[in-house]
């Protein structure tokens, strides 16, 4: 099988997994972000892995190979539904008029669904909840310390990551991978949501190092050498990971995929669609991508 | 201990050469150098022994195969790496204490007695240590700033000045043993890029030239 059509059907799969445990509703959160970290979960392991074609609801008739229930999309949905609750919480928080009344509206179902999520995942929903507390804060008070405030995003992700692996060792691993990643994925965002933020007079790191200036090249220039600093970090932890399979896959997302949606990123432009490059994980959330 | 062969990923048919080869890239991806200040050192180091046994492993198992007594020479250390690498383990040191400490992941009893120093004493090492600290906590910035004022401090210690070298070139868009092979190892280079391919055609073009065809109208 080719390696990029078993990465889509754990997208796919991902995606049938979110409407068994939550609804259909909760297919719309489907992103490759999840899917990432569904496929890192299974090349730890060995567990065997079972693919079926199913109908898509978004392509009715084409039917799809799609991964079928396992641990590893089990975890990633309930994680989904718990960082996209305290995501609708914070945009409640932030937003104003009819876009708050989108989020008040979308509030109870999502919170019925991070009830179920929370029950299995008690421990990751402690963690992410004190470490969004601290982001709060620190923003609150303006930080203006690149490594400080990207810290919570990063150390929730290591959590997330750690729990991958049963061994000491590569729970030490994963959890500096995933540090890296999440900050990495932090700062990635404060320079995608650059000059919306500057708009709405939000919190950005990236405003705050570099004087509010309107300038959003040379601003998202000037975080380049750190956040390739990071991601030469991810690469040093993952070549120390016991990946069983799925190596040309993930080899591919890290060392091709995340340098490439930065360089896109980083130069303002929209990230395409990348032929012969298998991934696309993205900062944002692609809706419809695949299988909903 | 697990397979061998398996560890150095090769297949128990592979000739001589190609487990030198294999062994040479695995140790390259290993390196000590890779993983200096970085808080998963003794695991790279860990890895780096698993390989070297591994070598020593299916080497000897081959000389004994060769029992007929046609011994062929071979180089016993493989790939020789820098001697294993331990950031905190030097001897001439004001902060061997605090060393220890960082050694042994604790950090914030590190960062503590490192806070206490009063200001007139802290050198290049002080730097290097507060780098180090930073770095194992994930704090990359800060660290880089840290070990570059070392650097500057003690221009001659190449411990320092390895570790800036190493994050200045990821800096600069480097990712360690990038498979695709832009890497500073080198690393596995995988197909063949564009590049290649219109070099080739090149070259294949100026060889068709040479015998009076020719493959690429235009040039």
């Amino acid at each position: 099988m080719v390696e990029n059509d078993l990465y889509r059907s754990i997208y796919c799969g991902l995606c049938k997994q979110l409407g068994r445990s939550f609804g259909p509703l909760a297919r719309f959160t489907l992103s490759y972000d999840f899917a990432f970290m569904s496929l890192l979960q299974l090349s730890m392991n060995e567990d065997c892995l079972r693919l079926e074609r199913q109908r898509c609801a978004a392509n009715p008739f084409i039917n799809k190979s799609c991964c079928c229930t396992n641990q590893a999309l089990l975890n990633s949905a309930d994680t989904a539904m718990i960082m996209l609750y305290y995501k609708i919480k914070d945009n409640i928080a932030d937003s104003h008029g009819i876009k708050k009344l989108k989020y008040l509206l979308a509030l109870p179902y999502a919170k019925r669904a991070y009830k179920k999520a929370v029950a299995n995942q008690p421990d990751i929903d402690q963690l992410i909840n004190d470490n969004m507390m601290r982001q709060a804060q620190l923003e609150e008070a303006n930080c203006n310390h690149i490594d400080e405030v990207s810290d919570p995003s990063a150390s929730s992700l290591a959590a997330i990551c750690e729990t991958f692996s049963e061994d000491p060792s590569q729970k030490r691993v994963l959890n500096r991978f995933g540090y890296c990643l999440g900050r990495w994925v932090y700062l990635m965002d404060a320079a995608d949501d650059y000059l919306q933020d500057l708009k709405n007079k939000a919190y950005n790191i990236l405003a705050l190092q570099n004087n509010f200036s309107t300038d959003a090249f040379t601003v998202r220039q000037s975080i380049e050498p750190s956040l390739n600093l990071t991601l030469g970090e991810v690469a040093s932890s993952y070549h120390l990971l016991n990946i069983n399979r799925f190596k040309s896959i993930l080899d591919n997302i890290i060392f091709q995929g995340l340098p490439y949606v930065q360089k896109n990123v980083l130069a303002g432009q929209p990230i395409p669609k990348i032929p012969n490059v298998t991934l696309v994980t993205s900062t944002k959330e692609e809706h419809y991508e695949g299988s909903i | 201990m697990k397979d061998p062969y398996e560890i150095l990923d090769v297949s128990r048919n592979a000739t001589d050469d190609e487990i030198k080869e294999a062994y040479r890239a695995l140790a390259q991806k290993y390196s000590p150098d890779n993983y200096d200040s970085s808080p998963l050192a003794d695991l790279a180091r860990e890895k780096m022994e698993e390989i070297d046994k591994a070598y020593d492993a299916v080497m000897e198992e081959r000389r004994e195969q060769r029992a007929s007594g046609q011994q062929q020479d071979y180089d016993a250390n493989g790939y020789q790496y820098q001697q294993p690498y331990n950031a905190y383990n030097q001897n001439a040191s004001q902060f061997s204490d605090i060393r220890k400490l960082i050694n042994n992941g604790r950090l914030a009893d590190a960062e503590e007695l490192l806070n206490g120093v009063p200001l007139p004493s802290r050198d290049a090492e002080w730097h290097f240590l507060k780098g180090s600290i930073f770095h194992s906590k994930g704090y990359i910035d800060e660290a880089f700033q840290h070990f570059q004022t070392a650097a500057e401090m003690n221009p001659n210690n190449p411990e320092y000045s390895a570790v800036v070298n190493r994050m200045r070139w990821q800096r600069n868009g480097n990712m360690p043993n990038n498979p695709y092979g832009t890497g500073r190892q080198g690393g596995v280079n995988y197909g063949c890029g564009v590049c290649d391919i219109c070099s080739g055609l090149i070259l294949a073009d100026c060889c068709c030239n040479c015998m009076g065809g020719d493959l690429i109208g235009c040039c």
